[in-house]
């Protein structure tokens, strides 16, 4: 807020300054924070970006703003007893979200630990693409885990990243001036830097995105998981879930006593990582069996 | 089948994994030589029946995709008829092909050799092909009680057995489903990701490993690679 204050106030002499050299517009430099916006400033900057994009990228993309749903906060939940390693999650997550393939950037990151072992530290992600699941291990994917007490949030020095009232921790990309505190505050590694800037195939753009989501990012921003607000925000589930060959993923509204995920919590031992932090995760681990 | 699949296309799940088994091979070739000469009204014959009863226990229904059974051998009454008076002469004039193929039901226990020699019954040790597979009406399956059910209801016949494990596919834990999470969800069958026959769940090639280092454990860049 007071970087927009301040900003306003000191346009006519600073504001060429400061964007010589920079490929930003002027626009978008002044453009509201995004909780701010009024309908006719969200207007002017899907349109804005459209056209940036497309520009950019020689495509048409479909921009959407919806806000959250009236009645609904997300969870997840995820069967440690059915995970079995297989990464289809990652790739299905790196397409569904435009994440950089060149600098490569991975939302979610899969840690496979010897059976018996409780420590994330002596984890390992890099395991290589054998058959799975493995004999004596097992795996745990990690990604960012919407806390209901987010340290990122209280750490982010222009307010770029927030939640919203469906759960889900978001980030304005135009608000994100890549200090990267939001990382060193997350108890979870599930935050990732674009300290390139990004690249994607042409051909493996997906043109379906959301202001707070999935749409291109640009170098020096803070990225990560959204519970694939594009897609969930019009009721479709994310694409980890669907992408999950043994099923292990569940989604679905907190406040729906039908939904998988709070069957899932009423029926079975669940757990969350890092709990005596007190960030309330709203992705909770479970063991089916 | 990619149509009503389109909400997963994106994911590799589709080309690989659970969707993967059935070998397209033989199957393929089997399956539009079946469809292509099988006389009309073959499948009607199996439509009028409606075998499938509405108990109380019945009732309640799931919206699931097509079975992989439907792009495989069926309709498995073009070969398995009651009746098979006149069928198989005529048959082979008209096609030369199918006719030796056609033939009544055989309840007998024993190793098949002229059909069907990639089933392998790996599951309990009693278990035999009319456990699960209806004597008479090849199209469905039938339960203990007797009842005859389409393949889209192929969960009643394993939950049968596996209870548990029906209840918790019944209220989303065990299985998967997809589209919406709001609104019209699709319940993947048992047989989907199991093979009925040989039901161990297989094991999969992972997908390649994060290019290392590109970022650290803690997501700070220890190095650029490039
Ligand atoms: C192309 C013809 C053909 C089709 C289509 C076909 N079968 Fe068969 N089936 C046979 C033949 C021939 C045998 C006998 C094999 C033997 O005795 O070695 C057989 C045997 C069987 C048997 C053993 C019991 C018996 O009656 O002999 C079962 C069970 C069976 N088939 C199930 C199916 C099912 C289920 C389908 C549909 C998904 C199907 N079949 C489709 C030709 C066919
Ligand atoms: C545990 C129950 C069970 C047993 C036992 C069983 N089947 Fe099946 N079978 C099924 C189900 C369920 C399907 C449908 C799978 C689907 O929806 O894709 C099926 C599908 C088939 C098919 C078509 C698809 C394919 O795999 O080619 C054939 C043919 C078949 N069965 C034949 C047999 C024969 C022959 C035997 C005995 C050797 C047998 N089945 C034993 C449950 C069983
Ligand atoms: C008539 C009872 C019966 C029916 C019907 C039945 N099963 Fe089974 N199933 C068993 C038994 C018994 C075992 C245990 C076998 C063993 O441990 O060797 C078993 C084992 C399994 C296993 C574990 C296999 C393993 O080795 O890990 C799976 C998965 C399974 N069944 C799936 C299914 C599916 C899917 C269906 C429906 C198409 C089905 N079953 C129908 C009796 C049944
Ligand atoms: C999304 C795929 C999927 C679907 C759909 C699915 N299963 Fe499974 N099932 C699995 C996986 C993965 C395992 C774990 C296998 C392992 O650990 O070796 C499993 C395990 C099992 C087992 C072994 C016991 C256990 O708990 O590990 C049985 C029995 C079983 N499933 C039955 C069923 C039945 C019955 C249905 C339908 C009502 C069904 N499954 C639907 C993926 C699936």
């Amino acid at each position: 807020m007071d970087r927009r204050k301040f900003i306003k106030g000191a346009v006519s002499s600073l504001a060429v300054l400061a964007l010589s050299g920079c490929d930003q517009t002027i626009e978008e430099f002044l453009q509201n924070h995004f909780l701010e916006m009024s309908k006719d400033d969200m207007e002017a900057a899907r349109n804005r970006l459209i056209k940036q994009y497309r520009e950019k990228f020689g495509m048409d993309f479909k921009l959407g703003m919806e806000p959250a749903l009236p009645e609904v906060l997300y969870s997840y939940g995820l069967d440690l007893s059915r995970c079995i390693g297989c990464r289809r999650c990652v790739s299905a997550c790196v397409q569904e979200n435009n994440q950089s393939r060149k600098p490569q950037i991975e939302w979610i990151r899969v840690l496979r630990m010897k059976n018996g072992s409780l420590d994330l530290e002596e984890s390992e992600h890099y395991y290589e693409a054998e058959m799975v699941p493995k004999e004596g291990y097992y795996t745990i994917p990690i990604q960012c885990q919407q806390c209901e007490n987010p340290p990122c949030v209280k750490v982010c020095p222009t307010k770029a990243t927030w939640q919203e009232p469906d759960g889900i921790v978001v980030v304005d990309y135009n608000w994100c001036i890549g200090c990267r505190y939001c990382m060193a505050a997350c108890p979870y590694w599930a935050r990732r830097f674009n300290f390139a800037e990004p690249s994607i195939p042409k051909d493996e753009i997906n043109p379906n995105i959301h202001y707070l989501g999935n749409r291109p990012r640009m170098r020096g921003v803070v990225e990560k998981c959204t519970f694939c607000i594009q897609r969930t925000r019009k009721g479709r589930y994310p694409a980890c879930v669907e992408a999950c060959p043994v099923g292990a993923r569940k989604f679905g509204n907190i406040l729906d006593p039908e939904s998988e995920i709070s069957k899932v919590i009423e029926t079975k031992r669940v757990f969350r990582l890092k709990a005596e932090l007190n960030t309330q995760p709203r992705f909770y681990y479970f063991f089916s069996i | 089948m990619k149509s009503t699949w389109g909400v997963i296309a994106t994911s590799t799940a589709e080309k690989e994994g659970a969707m993967i088994r059935y070998p397209s091979t033989i199957m393929g070739v089997f399956l539009l030589l079946v469809l292509c000469i099988a006389p009309k009204g073959m499948a009607e014959t199996a439509g009028n029946d409606k075998p499938d009863k509405q108990g109380a226990e019945a009732a309640q229904e799931y919206s699931v995709p097509p079975p992989l059974v439907y792009q495989s051998l069926y309709p498995c009454q073009a070969c398995h008829r009651r009746d098979t008076r006149g069928v198989s002469s005529q048959l082979e004039k008209e096609s030369g092909f199918l006719g030796k193929y056609i033939r009544k039901p055989d309840p007998q226990p024993r190793i098949l050799i002229k059909m069907h020699r990639n089933i392998n019954l790996n599951h309990a040790e009693w278990m035999w092909c009319l456990n699960c597979h209806d004597t008479d009406e090849r199209n469905y399956l039938r339960l203990i009680t007797g009842e005859k059910i389409s393949f889209e209801k192929s969960y009643r016949l394993c939950g049968q057995c596996h209870g548990s494990i029906f209840r918790d596919w019944k209220i989303g834990i065990h299985g998967r489903r997809v589209g919406n999470w709001k609104g019209k969800k699709l319940y993947l069958l048992c047989s989907h990701c199991h093979d009925p026959h040989s039901p161990q769940f297989r094991k999969l090639p992972a997908e390649d490993p994060p290019r290392s280092p590109n970022y650290g454990r803690w997501g700070v860049i220890e190095h650029e690679q490039e």
